[in-house]
């Protein structure tokens, strides 16, 4: 009953704080639209300059025949669902060309030498004969750039090798492990944006008990009949309730936006559930440590900084190694749970995987979050409950 | 009927607490008899507020034992103890509930059943004057109204030993009244043991005061029979030329016992017994000086007296 009645508490003093309320609903939402808006839905057609100086000295044969079916075939390389895979823009200027990929204006710049369409006949007819040759100009700061090259180099060789009759050395060929469709940049971004939906429980959590310290209810708590456990209970279910409600909305604006999911929403939502409890923990430990509203939006942010940086939600990180349990590799920044979290919402969203298959994860986070549960009370209990 | 220990509501037994080298309660001993009202008076930095935060189990004391009706109190394993009340010194409401959400969260954090959780809190909302601010959140109301609402609070799961830690500060006087009426109500019924540094609202209300200083007990008994420690019902003022007072001590010294009279700037106030006689030779005196008499002033003594006479007139903080 006390549960339940500082449940009803901490739910209608969320909605009262209706800013904080607001921040941690629209948050995540507003940045998978503009995740959206900035990628857009589309799958990506890589910008690539030809600079062709075949065309103006081969004075033999049709004049640069070889060059102009090379341009035409990257032209024509489509991806599964028929989109272009190459914008392509033919420039003279070499030097322009190589400033716009500095600039990321342009992912790639590939030049076309003079007789590369004598090359590549001569190379038909005699397979001792010098290969012919392309030059990329590439940022290999630019992952698009290196994207860029490795399909744009693809779809040489196989056209240089269709035209002279040569043999590719390999054959390979691709199985999809996810749905087959088209991937975009803003698809790849939408686990982790759902999870930044989840961490953003961080700041109501903590607002939840920093406040009660801060303006002194703590006393009335501690005089009351309600324990830490039926405390720490009701700001649980409220904040779950609370980061369900974000997880679902961000979830419908990366719907809106086109995305498909390859798995359920329920496997989602039970992922999502445990992950907040994780988050909340999280809150509980760091609340510990802070007295005041104040210290919360200020020292609290470095925290959330942690959680949504390394958690992957913003970039892929280095994978560091820790430890191997059944199986399953574990590294450093999986002592976060929002980054199994993210783990797993990958799992499900983009390959389908049911609660089975993310058991692991589910495990983990749990394993976790009970982890800083019981570190978190404890140093709550000391820091603000003590007598 | 009840036996001597069976009326004990509160005993507190040599609690002593230190902060560092700070000492600021000292082996402190008191009983508060079930149903009176006790001031607990001392100045800025006596120790009220550490003796009261350890005779509610908010603050562990370093020794000493504390006993709420004859059971032991013990700091960290007696949270929730029903029996006791307490509004704090600082106003501590849930800004963001209205008035009557908060009462009946108080009410129900002491398991009180949902309907008997409101109707408390309806009650406490028309006694304190509340009943029309009831829907209003608390960071919206007057301090005086916040003041109301703090002592409402402490008092919602109708505890048999309440604590009031300066009840009154922030009041206007219409609210002084109104509390003051209220805890006068429960006289008899609950043990109220208040700290106030308003010496008149003490005398008006408390059936005992107990003074303590530097975290030690001074003295701990009825207002009239403090009066009469102090050594007279009543008080005379001479009131001479400005800061001219001081000249008249050496002559008085010879006169009246030590710690019954003192100069303060143009006044020289006498409160030993016999000090009407002692009044004709003091007056002798000023005449004999050649000080200029602006007037003399018999007064009745007030717990302020007591009170500064016990404590001195020093500032603490």
């Amino acid at each position: 009953m006390r549960t339940l009645a500082y449940l009803k508490k901490t739910f209608l003093e969320n909605l009262r704080e209706w800013k904080i309320l607001c921040l941690a609903l629209v948050f995540a939402p507003a940045f998978v639209y503009m995740m959206y808006g900035y990628y857009s839905a589309a799958t990506p057609s890589y910008r690539l300059l030809v600079v062709n100086h075949d065309i103006q000295i081969d004075l033999g044969e049709p004049v640069g025949a070889e060059s102009e079916t090379l341009v035409r075939a990257w032209r024509e390389a489509a991806h599964p669902d028929g989109s272009p895979v190459f914008a392509i823009i033919e420039t003279t200027d070499l030097a322009a060309a190589r400033a716009q990929v500095k600039e990321r204006d342009a992912d790639l710049v590939v030049v076309i030498p003079a007789g590369f369409s004598a090359a590549v006949r001569k190379y038909g007819e005699d397979r001792s004969a010098p290969p012919a040759r392309l030059t990329n100009y590439a940022d290999e700061r630019n992952l698009r750039g290196s994207m860029a090259m490795a399909m744009s180099d693809y779809v040489a060789f196989s056209h240089v090798a269709e035209r002279t009759g040569a043999d590719m050395p390999l054959d390979v060929s691709v199985t999809s492990l996810g749905s087959g469709r088209p991937v975009s940049d803003f698809d790849l971004f939408v686990p982790a944006l759902l999870v930044l939906a989840l961490i953003m429980v961080l700041f109501t959590a903590a607002t939840s008990l920093i406040k009660e310290v801060d303006k002194g209810t703590m006393t009335r708590l501690m005089l009351s009949r309600l324990r830490t456990s039926e405390l720490l209970t009701a700001v649980s279910v409220n904040q779950v309730f609370l980061g369900l409600v974000a997880l679902t909305l961000a979830y419908l604006a990366a719907l809106s936006c086109g995305y498909e999911s390859a798995g359920s929403l329920p496997a989602l939502l039970v992922v999502g559930a445990a992950t907040t409890l994780g988050v909340v923990a999280i809150a509980v430990l760091i609340s510990a440590f802070l007295k005041s509203m104040f210290e919360l939006l200020t020292v609290g942010v470095f925290p959330f900084f942690v959680l949504m940086f390394f958690s992957e939600c913003m970039f892929p990180l280095p994978k560091i190694r820790a430890l191997v349990i059944a199986g399953h590799t574990l590294y450093v920044n999986d002592i976060l749970p929002t980054t199994l979290c993210v783990r797993a919402f990958n799992k499900i969203l983009s390959f389908g995987a049911g609660l089975g298959d993310v058991g692991f994860e589910l495990g983990g986070i749990l394993v976790l979050t009970a982890g800083y549960f019981a570190l978190g009370t404890w140093l709550f209990n000391r820091r603000h409950q003590r007598v | 009927m009840a036996t001597h220990e069976q009326a004990i509501a509160l005993r507190v037994d040599e609690i002593s607490k230190h902060f560092g080298d700070l000492v600021a309660v000292d082996r402190l001993s008191l009983d508060v008899h079930r149903g009176e009202i006790l001031g607990f008076l001392g100045p800025n930095g006596a120790g009220k507020t550490t003796a009261l935060r350890m005779m509610c189990g908010l603050l562990r004391p370093d020794g000493g034992t504390i006993e709420i009706n004859g059971k032991p109190l013990v700091p960290g394993r007696s949270r929730g103890i029903r029996e006791i009340g307490v509004a704090p010194q600082n106003l501590v409401i849930w800004e963001t509930l209205t008035c009557v959400e908060q009462l009946e969260l108080a009410a129900r954090l002491y398991d009180q059943p949902p309907r008997v959780a409101r109707a408390r809190a309806e009650h406490l909302l028309e006694v304190f004057g509340l009943a029309d601010k009831a829907r209003r959140l608390g960071k919206t109301l007057s301090g005086g109204m916040q003041r109301r609402l703090n002592i409402a609070l402490g008092l919602v799961h109708e505890p048999e030993l309440l604590f009031l830690d300066e009840p009154q500060a922030g009041l206007d006087p219409q609210s002084r009244v109104l509390v003051r009426d209220y805890l006068q109500s429960l006289r008899g019924t609950m043990t109220i043991v208040i700290t106030t540094h308003d010496m008149e609202e003490a005398e008006k209300l408390a059936d005992r005061v107990c003074i303590i200083d530097r975290g030690k007990l001074l003295v701990v008994d009825t207002v009239a029979r403090l009066k009469n420690h102090l050594g007279a019902s009543q008080l005379i003022e001479v009131v001479v030329d400005a800061g001219a007072s001081q000249s008249l001590l050496p002559a008085v010294a010879k006169l009246a016992p030590p710690g019954t009279f003192v100069a303060e700037g143009e006044k020289l106030l006498l409160t030993s017994t016999g000090s009407t006689a002692l009044l004709a030779r003091v007056l002798d005196e000023v005449s004999r000086l050649g000080l200029h008499l602006v007037g003399v002033h018999m007064r009745d003594a007030t717990l302020e007296d007591v009170f500064i006479g016990l404590t001195g007139r020093r500032l603490r903080e």
